[in-house]
């Protein structure tokens, strides 16, 4: 894979959590604060937000023993999902 | 409610399949403290510079969709400078420290069943409830 298309997938996949936090109203600190002050007036608004997240990555992950090699870059060709994300 | 929820799992589908794509196309997680780190660790020019263009790519998605819905830019809160200051450097200690943040752990790490991810999120966010709570009382 070139550096050119490794930097625009790069740039994709930022540009998809970007607009992700913004349309999902996470770029605003007082709904990440309403979600936490949970003895004031609750916003339960982030409980969707990482719901719909988690079962995006759980339906994606899932069955993924090894990653496609044809995907990956040389630094983790043939490397398990599970060691890729050693910590996580 | 439903018009928060219906934007609400519209983005967090996002930032799912953003999870999904950075690791089935980048072999990445896309956690973000993770990928700041690495655009400031490493220098632009590097032959692995995902991070910059990541970061990148957040900052303009998320402004695209300021500027596309007219959805007004957050303001910055009324705290002292070095509040907001302290306060950030202790995140990103943190998210070291604990290997991930929101993004890592509760996103990618609980995506792929990780106990360890799972306990992550919960103290993290348990912690920061408590902080929000002393906050208040304190003033």
């Amino acid at each position: 894979m070139s550096r050119l298309t490794e930097s625009s997938l790069a740039l994709f996949c930022g540009g998809l959590f970007g607009a992700g936090l913004a349309l999902s109203g996470m770029t605003d600190p007082a709904n990440i604060i309403g979600f936490l002050d949970v003895t004031g007036a609750w916003n339960p608004q982030l409980v969707f937000v990482l719901a719909a997240a988690v079962g995006t990555s759980v339906a994606g992950f899932s069955g993924w023993g090894n990653v496609p090699d044809r995907y990956l870059l040389s630094v983790s060709t043939g490397r398990k999902l599970q060691e890729l994300m050693h910590g996580y | 409610m439903t018009s928060m929820a219906v934007p609400a799992l519209a983005g967090g589908l996002l930032i799912g399949l953003c999870a999904v794509l950075m690791m089935a196309w980048l072999g990445r997680i896309a956690g973000i403290s993770g990928i700041f780190w690495q655009a400031v660790s490493r220098p632009a020019f590097s032959p692995v510079a995902h991070g910059a263009f990541s970061l990148i790519g957040l900052l303009t998605g998320a402004w695209t969709v300021h500027r596309v819905t007219g959805l007004a830019l957050p303001v910055l809160p009324e705290t002292d400078t070095w509040q907001i200051v302290l306060a950030g450097l202790l995140v990103g200690f943190g998210a070291r420290l604990g290997s991930g943040c929101t993004s890592g752990h509760g996103v990618c790490g609980i995506g792929r069943l990780s106990v360890r991810s799972l306990v992550a999120t919960c103290v993290f966010v348990l912690a920061a409830m408590l902080t929000v709570f002393v906050m208040k009382m304190g003033g």
